[in-house]
């Protein structure tokens, strides 16, 4: 019997609620879809981690890639001048570096170490196919991939100096985090001093990157040089970063320094791709290092 | 009608089509970047269903950051911008309401209602756009700034694009 009473008074409190619900629906159904629709794509914003990044990339690179690499050929036309300079002082810088320019006084006394010297990286032409510098997160697509044993963390620099590292990987593209990325961070240091500190982006400005974890005592003057330290997993020793343009002193203990950066990422053509034919060892050594705390 | 549908889906594929070839590749001093783009939203018929324009913004949205590799940037400042349309249309309608069969164009409102109209919507979501994208970082005022020179240039092009396909009456 007190079942029944219960069960007859609840009836039309949930056909009711159900109406209202129902008002309720057909009142905001265009809010309820804007919501919808707003929670979808705030979800792809906030689930894009590693993975699915690189999965987004892999099909954006096959649909686009294409495409990428036909605009950059007529681009090219544009901008032959500039390229040429560009090669025509690597090309004078790599000249310098030739055995031939060297003054040998006494030959006797030289050793020829040319056999005996193991190749630490190898360098790989690459073509910039794609390149954003107005973005929060801009990257840079090249025309190399897979087939050319692109891999990802290798290193990118252009004629100037450091460019980036390589992120995703297809089978003829591959797309690299440049400089100009907030998510990058590369170890940097003075070449007159080895002193480093860390180097990452803060949004601004296309052509200035901030260096880092400087402490005060540290003589910092306008116009000094920076380049990659040996800390780097990606980078050879010494590659070009860019020179100090302004030093500031946030409160702590340490110098914001902003970087001139030494690739002007509006003019980037041609890059090299470095592989470091002895990373695998090192990382191995490290690992094991690591693992015997 | 069938000629307005088609006349909007080739004005859906010739935005993107520019968007995409030319828009993204020009960078004015850098750090402006127009997206003509909304532009679709923007001159969509008033007849046009909330949820159906709502749907269109999502489409729109997803094929923008699909080409421009950026994941869900673009389809939640479209989606915003044709949410807030709904509200702004009947905030701002003139006296005798708008015709059902209009579009909203220079030549049917007119210039100052067209700039107001067009200027809010394009600040709305080139607002959304640059604060989401650099949202966790809290540094809000130099994205303002480029919201609003990049809204600039987009109502710029807006209005050369209006004056171009205008017809003499």
């Amino acid at each position: 019997m007190d079942h029944l009473v219960v069960a007859c008074s609840q009836m039309p409190l949930s056909i009711d609620t159900m109406r209202s619900l129902i008002r309720f629906f057909q009142k905001h159904h265009i809010l309820l879809l804007f919501l919808i629709l707003e929670g979808i794509a705030g979800f792809m914003l906030l689930r894009n981690n590693y993975i699915q990044r690189i999965a987004f990339v892999k099909a954006t690179n096959v649909v686009s890639g294409s495409i990428h690499e036909q605009i950059s050929n007529w681009r090219d036309y544009l901008y032959l001048r500039e390229q040429n300079r560009q090669l025509q002082d690597e090309n004078t810088k790599l000249r310098n570096m030739l055995a031939g320019s060297f003054y040998v006084a006494d030959t006797a006394r030289t050793f020829d170490a040319e056999p005996d010297k193991l190749r630490r990286y190898a360098y790989l032409p690459a073509k910039v196919i794609n390149n954003t510098v107005n973005k929060q997160f801009n990257f840079v697509t090249l025309d190399c991939g897979k087939d050319q044993e692109v891999a990802t963390d290798m290193a990118v620099i252009g004629p100037e100096g450091i460019v980036g590292i390589v992120y995703g990987v297809s089978e003829h593209f591959a797309t690299v985090i440049p400089v100009i990325n907030r998510n990058f961070r590369v170890s940097a240091k003075f070449k007159k001093n080895n002193l480093y500190g860390s180097l990452s982006w803060d949004g601004r400005s296309y052509r200035h990157a901030t260096l880092n974890e400087i402490s005060l005592h540290v003589p910092v003057s306008k116009g000094d040089t920076i380049v990659v330290s040996g800390y780097s997993d990606s980078f050879p020793e010494g590659i070009p970063v860019g020179v100090v343009d302004n030093v500031e002193q946030k409160d702590g203990s340490f110098y914001t320094i902003d970087i001139l950066l030494a690739t002007d990422f509006r003019k980037l053509h041609f890059v090299a791709i470095v592989e470091d034919l002895m990373k695998e060892e090192r990382q191995k050594l490290e690992h094991q290092t690591s693992g015997m705390q | 009608m069938i000629r307005e549908v088609a006349v909007n889906i080739f004005r859906f594929a010739l935005l993107v089509f520019l968007q995409f070839f030319v828009l993204n590749n020009i960078q004015f001093s850098g750090f402006v970047n127009p997206y003509l783009y909304v532009m679709f939203l923007l001159l969509l018929p008033f007849r046009t269903t909330e949820w159906f324009m709502l749907v269109l913004a999502f489409v729109l949205g997803l094929v923008i950051d699909v080409t421009s590799a950026t994941i869900g940037y673009h389809t939640v400042a479209t989606i915003f911008m044709a949410y807030f349309r709904y509200h702004l249309l009947r905030f701002i309608a003139p006296h005798d309401g708008y015709e059902p069969g209009m579009s909203p164009t220079i030549s049917s409102l007119g210039f100052s209602w067209f700039l107001r109209y067009t200027s809010i919507l394009v600040l709305a979501h080139h607002l959304v756009l640059f604060w989401i994208e650099s949202f966790r970082f809290g540094d809000l005022l130099p994205a303002t700034l480029r919201a609003l020179a990049s809204s600039v240039f987009t109502i710029l092009l807006i209005f050369i694009c209006q004056f171009l396909t205008m017809r003499p009456k």
